[in-house]
């Protein structure tokens, strides 16, 4: 399977923050989850890849081509939803169509209209009359009309409500159809991405803690409920990490088939990505 | 760079009932001879294109244009081409305007010298404009506003200081001051030619360095 990006030692530095090193890929005809904590350094990661910010080592080949050296090619194929960065907010949404046809070679009016009358967007409004949902649902309309192969979307459903969160999860779903397509996701409703992604890459302060197939982790590791005597019980090399609470205690296993049979005694539940990003990022280590 | 062009452009024209208002109001005190008609030039495109940078700096535009193919390089020729295309649209308007003045003052209908002094005011604007650009890339529009006004200051008290100096000492400078007249249009406009530009290239490498 042909990757369409690919990150290869990736740093960037700030003063107090580091981003590296970073190396994954995003195959071509998958979606990949971005999580992570606030600060933990998914939009950092994501303006890399867009570079518009400047990386300190690295390289990120988009469709096989280096993001600085072809940058005009590579961005002709890519939508993006980043938080709180649009078109000026004074503009009507029919404006965008006719800026959109002077940027994008393939800009596709008919597909943004098209968006534009499922999400039930009134083309006279004007950006600042809309809600936040609806300008959400504006900007993913926007990503996607000049028929691109990539889809970098930073928080693309926050602010939606459950009903229309599904429709743009369909969106995608129906976008990621062409093999060629490919999104990037960064979201903390981490229940859609155990919906529709492919591969999760969860981030933690600056590097990439686990990187894998959505099925892979959440067949793979179970949540151990107990109280703290049974804790003792528990073989350290078992433990992954775990969280004490108020009447009870959550230890991360892996291989959960297995570890069902060891401590058949107990329940170990599936786990959902929420309570893996939780008990990785908070957890305590044995 | 068609499509950040009619960004600019598009942006006005959502304030255009109020652009209007206030031009009805410049043309009944140039009317009444209060002021010159020609103000209107480098007030309006000052302050209309300085209105475009603060919604593109409120709604984050410059981010979100950077990710867009040749975002960066045409964030920047946009503005420099906005300002001149909306310097040569106001100018038709002061042409006509003034035709109309003139016609219903003297009977003429082309009065020559507002071309004149049409072309003067639209390079003090472009000087203005070429002053104001890198600034406003490199410090954004809330910084550069207030470094700006301390630019403002500090131009008016040279330019006088200037001036009453070469007016006390005329006979001194007698000979430059004379070639100056002579050729005082093409040194302008080399001036403001090499002015523009340069502002340009200092803008295009301010904004290809910035980070989002």
């Amino acid at each position: 399977m042909e990757n369409s990006v690919e990150v290869k030692n990736l740093v960037k530095e700030y003063d107090k923050f580091k981003l590296g090193e970073i190396n994954f890929e995003i195959p071509s005809g998958s979606i990949v989850g971005l999580i992570g904590e606030n600060g933990a350094g998914k939009t950092t990661l994501i303006k890399s890849i867009l570079n518009i910010i400047n990386t300190n080592n690295g390289s990120i080949n988009i469709f096989n081509k280096d993001n600085k050296q072809y940058e005009k090619v590579v961005k002709e194929d890519i939508g993006v939803v980043l938080d709180n960065m649009f078109f000026p907010e004074n503009l009507k949404i029919k404006d965008i169509n006719s800026i959109m046809k002077g940027i994008f070679k393939n800009w596709n009016s008919e597909t943004f209209n098209k968006y534009l009358l499922e999400f039930k967007l009134d083309e006279k409004l004007i950006i600042k009359k809309l809600s936040k949902g609806m300008r959400k649902k504006l900007e993913i309309a926007t990503a996607i009309s000049h028929e691109p192969k990539l889809l970098i979307l930073d928080e693309p459903t926050s602010g939606l409500d459950p009903v229309v969160r599904s429709e743009v999860l369909d969106i995608f779903m129906d976008f990621i159809q062409d093999e060629e397509h490919s999104i990037l996701l960064s979201t903390h409703i981490t229940s859609d991405l155990e919906h529709i992604a492919d591969k999760i890459i969860f981030i933690n302060d600056g590097k990439i803690v686990l990187d894998k197939s959505r099925d892979e982790l959440l067949d793979n590791y179970g949540v151990l409920k107990c109280d703290d005597t049974y804790l003792a019980k528990v073989d350290k090399k078992d433990i992954v990490s775990y969280k004490k609470n108020k009447y009870d205690c959550q230890i991360l296993v892996e291989n959960r088939d297995k570890m069902s049979k060891k401590y058949n005694d107990c329940v170990i539940d599936k786990i959902s990505l929420e309570d893996l990003m939780v008990l990785i990022i908070k957890g305590e280590r044995v | 760079m068609i499509g950040f062009i009619k960004k600019d452009l598009l942006t006005l024209k959502q304030n255009i009932k109020l652009y209007a208002v206030i031009f009805i109001i410049y043309i009944a005190l140039a009317f009444y001879g209060k002021m010159s008609l020609m103000i209107v030039l480098p007030i309006f495109s000052v302050v209309m294109m300085f209105n475009t940078f603060v919604y593109d700096d409120y709604n984050k535009w410059n981010s979100y244009a950077a990710t867009l193919p040749n975002g960066k390089r045409n964030v920047v020729v946009s503005k420099y081409l906005t300002s001149l295309i909306l310097i040569a649209i106001l100018s038709i308007i002061v042409i006509i305007t003034s035709s109309i003045f003139s016609f219903f003052t003297n009977g003429n209908i082309i009065d020559m010298s507002v071309f004149q002094e049409l072309i003067y005011t639209a390079i003090a604007t472009m000087v203005v404009n070429s002053i104001m650009y890198p600034l406003i890339f490199k410090f954004g529009i809330e910084r550069a506003r207030t470094i700006i006004f301390v630019l403002v200051m500090v131009f008016a008290f040279i330019g006088s200081a200037v001036t009453s100096y070469f007016s006390s000492n005329y006979l001194k400078f007698e000979k430059i001051i004379t070639l100056f007249k002579n050729y005082y249009r093409i040194i302008a406009i080399a001036v403001i030619l090499i002015l523009f530009v340069s502002s340009y290239l200092i803008s295009r490498k301010i904004f290809a360095k910035k980070e989002f």
